[in-house]
């Protein structure tokens, strides 16, 4: 028997079937925690955020589904939403301690342990960039959605898109040029 | 070209693998209230006890003016309701005026019929007697 396509999976979570969603969970999750590690640079976080939006799209029921054309972009848009708000409310509360007790950190993500030394000096320099140069950058160049889409799914239009990964490269050239150029 | 380098740098980053049981965690979020990540929650109770904290000391510190304001006011109040209570003993104390010669004949939802002994012995007698005017509170 063949397994159920993404269309048919989403017809079954429209339906109120349990076994639909678990099916899209167990073929999407790898990707989209792939996804919203890079995003949000913290493991932890980023497995609370694929759960949620893998809740999200239950409870809407797939809706926004059939606009986006495919599925991978439809999951993307819902993890990015969620990611960003929940990155700009760490960042509000960032600044308020700052403000309030005169604490705070810089971007309150861990240093990356893990990899080579270019590697370690990629994440870092990803995770410098503000999340609204980080999304579309990863969207478009890794995620592989086309600037319509990732602008859909970021709620800006296709130019803004381009332009923000412009300066994410430029910026991200700039952090990584001794390991570009060696 | 750097863009290149730094593409395949990108797409060298790690792919990460969902922990074993993902699927199962996610289903039993099913039935459970939407919460916020360990660190959101953490921030969210700093924030909450500063501002609980700011707020204390605000009203601390405007609490003398606050309490000062509702004893002004509580002092108005209770000088009106003095003054109100003078006058309603003044009122009382006066004789009631006599009343008028009416006497109620009957009436309806709609009107009452009142024969006013005023307007009889101004007319002379029982005879002629007005007609009766309709409406509320109506004389004859």
């Amino acid at each position: 028997m063949e397994p159920a396509s993404d269309a048919e999976l989403m017809d079954g979570i429209r339906a109120g079937d349990r076994r639909a969603l678990g099916a899209l969970v167990e073929r999407h999750q790898d990707a989209l925690l792939t996804y919203l590690v890079r995003l949000t640079g913290q493991r932890a976080r980023a497995e609370d955020l694929t759960q949620d939006t893998f809740l999200r799209v239950w409870r809407q029921a797939g809706a926004g589904y059939q606009e986006m054309g495919r599925l991978r972009g439809y999951l993307l848009r819902v993890a990015t939403r969620l990611a960003l708000t929940e990155l700009r409310r760490e960042a509000r509360h960032r600044w308020l301690a700052r403000l309030w007790l005169g604490g705070g950190n810089g971007h309150g993500v861990a240093p990356p342990r893990e990899g080579g030394e270019v590697q370690r000096a990629l994440q870092a320099a990803l995770q410098g960039l503000p999340a609204r140069l980080r999304a579309p950058l990863l969207l478009v160049e890794l995620e592989g959605l086309s600037c319509q889409e990732a602008a859909a799914a970021l709620g800006v239009r296709a130019g803004t898109v381009k332009s923000r990964i412009h300066r994410a490269r430029q910026r991200l050239a700039a952090e990584l040029r001794p390991h570009l150029e060696g | 070209m750097h863009t290149d380098r730094l593409g395949e740098m990108l797409r060298g980053l790690p792919v990460e693998r969902a922990p074993a049981g993902f699927a199962g965690r996610v289903l039993a979020g099913l039935d459970a209230r939407p919460a916020r990540t360990g660190r959101g929650l953490a921030l969210g109770l700093v924030l909450a006890g500063t501002l609980a904290a700011a707020a204390a000391g605000a009203f601390a510190w405007l609490g003398g003016t606050a309490e000062d304001r509702r004893r002004s006011a509580l002092r108005e109040a209770v000088a009106g309701l003095r003054s109100e209570a003078r006058e309603l003993e003044q009122a009382l104390a006066r004789p009631a005026p006599d009343p008028p010669p009416l006497v109620y004949l009957g009436g309806d939802e709609r009107a009452d019929y009142v024969l006013d002994l005023r307007r009889l012995e101004a007319a002379g007698g029982l005879l002629p007697v007005p007609p009766a005017t309709r409406g509320q509170g109506g004389v004859l």
